[in-house]
């Protein structure tokens, strides 16, 4: 699909289509990489491309590609999702797409959902770090900002910015080689 | 990935296109005259925006969430006024660096960050200690981790299709507004920052729709800024 037809996905459902088959599959592993339910899965996964064709006119092909757009829109949907009380939980969804499912659709969902285990322990051990580290990570990792300009834009001392931001590393690395280490470890311990 | 065979898909995923396109199908396609113009999506954008606002403001004091598209040459002005108050116009968003070196060099602590989704809007394990924290302050209320600029007293929100600055600048934190030709302008008075707060300038989809303002209160996490919009439908 051209990137300019991209708007006309919302009230065009041939090129809608066209849009919908590009992306499911990558939307669906984002959506697992970040929840491990798949009745979840699935309604976020149609909660997406809701968004996507209520957004689709503000789209503009010169600020990048339909499938950024379309993950910035995911990341939305799946954020908000994890802030919805348990009330709001039980709200009637547009689409429900957990109705959506079959055996084999769960079977399968569940394939996806076991293969982006890796993915959701990162995103699970960052969430993990208290406040004041996962600031200084994500401002150094994510917004590429250096350590002495994280100091200013917390108003931390750089020193302190430091620490926490290899208080941060650590943890991270520690935790993630905890959980992969399972599978490794036990069959030696067992050994006799 | 899934180790799935190709000829059994297209279950779920052909359910679920079957209900979409039932979604599609009952949106008006949009005038002739109105294709390709910046208004041809606005009332459901708008709808976000203004869905985005309430959330923010729940614990962002002085949020603004601005309602606009389109674009110009310049991705953005910064001006200082005689008054001391430091106006910045955002055509586009691009170089969201130098934006926020030109607003610190105006005096204005600012954090600008136009990746399409603030880092913090993550779910990480749903209300999992560290995810609620992220984003608590922001939206729910539930933690103090986002406090903005003064406190209800002193700040102000405004969200306005091209109207002038209010002229109560003296307890101003900072206003917004949306010009006709698509760009976001916002207005600040550096003086009525906090020292050691900053002013964080993020885009929650990567469009000058979705720009979203807060003052975060120093100490607080700067990354926690307003996931705004929610999907629509909610």
């Amino acid at each position: 699909m051209n990137a300019d037809d991209l708007p006309r996905i919302a009230h065009d459902t041939a090129v809608f289509e066209a849009f919908y088959r590009e992306h499911v599959e990558a939307v669906q592993r984002f959506v697992v990489r970040r929840v491990d339910d798949p009745h979840l899965a699935a309604d976020l996964t149609a909660e997406v491309f809701l968004a996507a064709v209520d957004a689709a006119g503000s789209y503009r092909s010169d600020r990048g590609a339909p499938a950024a757009w379309l993950f910035g829109i995911a990341r939305i949907v799946v954020a908000s999702e994890s802030r919805r009380s348990a009330r709001e939980r039980h709200a009637v969804r547009r689409i429900e797409g957990r109705r959506l499912l079959e055996t084999d659709d769960i079977a399968r969902m569940q394939d996806r959902i076991d293969a982006a285990a890796r993915a959701r322990s990162l995103f699970a051990a960052v969430s993990r770090l208290p406040d004041g580290e996962r600031a200084v990570l994500e401002l150094v990792a994510l917004d590429d900002l250096s350590v002495a300009d994280v100091a200013v834009v917390l108003g931390i001392r750089p020193v302190t910015a430091r620490v926490r931001l290899h208080r941060a590393r650590a943890t991270l690395r520690r935790q993630l080689s905890d959980e992969g280490s399972p599978t490794l470890a036990q069959p030696m311990e067992a050994a006799p | 990935m899934t180790m799935t065979d190709p000829s059994t898909q297209a279950r779920f995923e052909d359910r679920l296109l079957e209900r979409l396109q039932a979604v599609v199908a009952q949106s008006p396609a949009p005038s002739p005259s109105a294709v390709g113009a910046r208004p041809a999506v606005p009332r459901r954008a708008r709808r976000l925006a203004l869905s985005g606002a309430g959330l923010a403001t729940a614990a962002a004091v002085a949020t603004a969430v601005l309602a606009s598209g389109g674009g110009t040459s310049a991705a953005y002005a910064v001006q200082s006024t005689p008054a001391g108050l430091v106006t910045v116009r955002i055509n586009d968003l691009r170089d969201a660096r130098g934006l926020q070196a030109k607003l610190r060099a105006a005096g204005v602590p600012a954090v600008v960050d136009y990746v399409a989704h603030p880092p913090t809007c993550t779910a990480g394990a749903p209300g999992g200690p560290g995810a609620g924290a992220a984003v608590a302050g922001a939206t729910t209320g539930g933690g103090p981790s986002t406090t903005v600029g003064g406190g209800p007293e002193r700040g102000t929100s405004r969200s306005s299709a091209g109207g002038p600055p209010p002229a109560d600048a003296g307890k101003l934190t900072m206003t917004t507004s949306m010009a006709a030709d698509g760009s976001a302008t916002f207005t600040v008075d550096p003086d009525s920052i906090e020292q050691g707060s900053r002013v964080l300038i993020a885009s929650s989809s990567g469009t000058v729709d979705s720009l979203a303002i807060a003052v975060v209160r120093a100490g607080h996490d700067a990354s926690a800024l307003p996931c705004v919009p929610p999907p629509p439908g909610r």
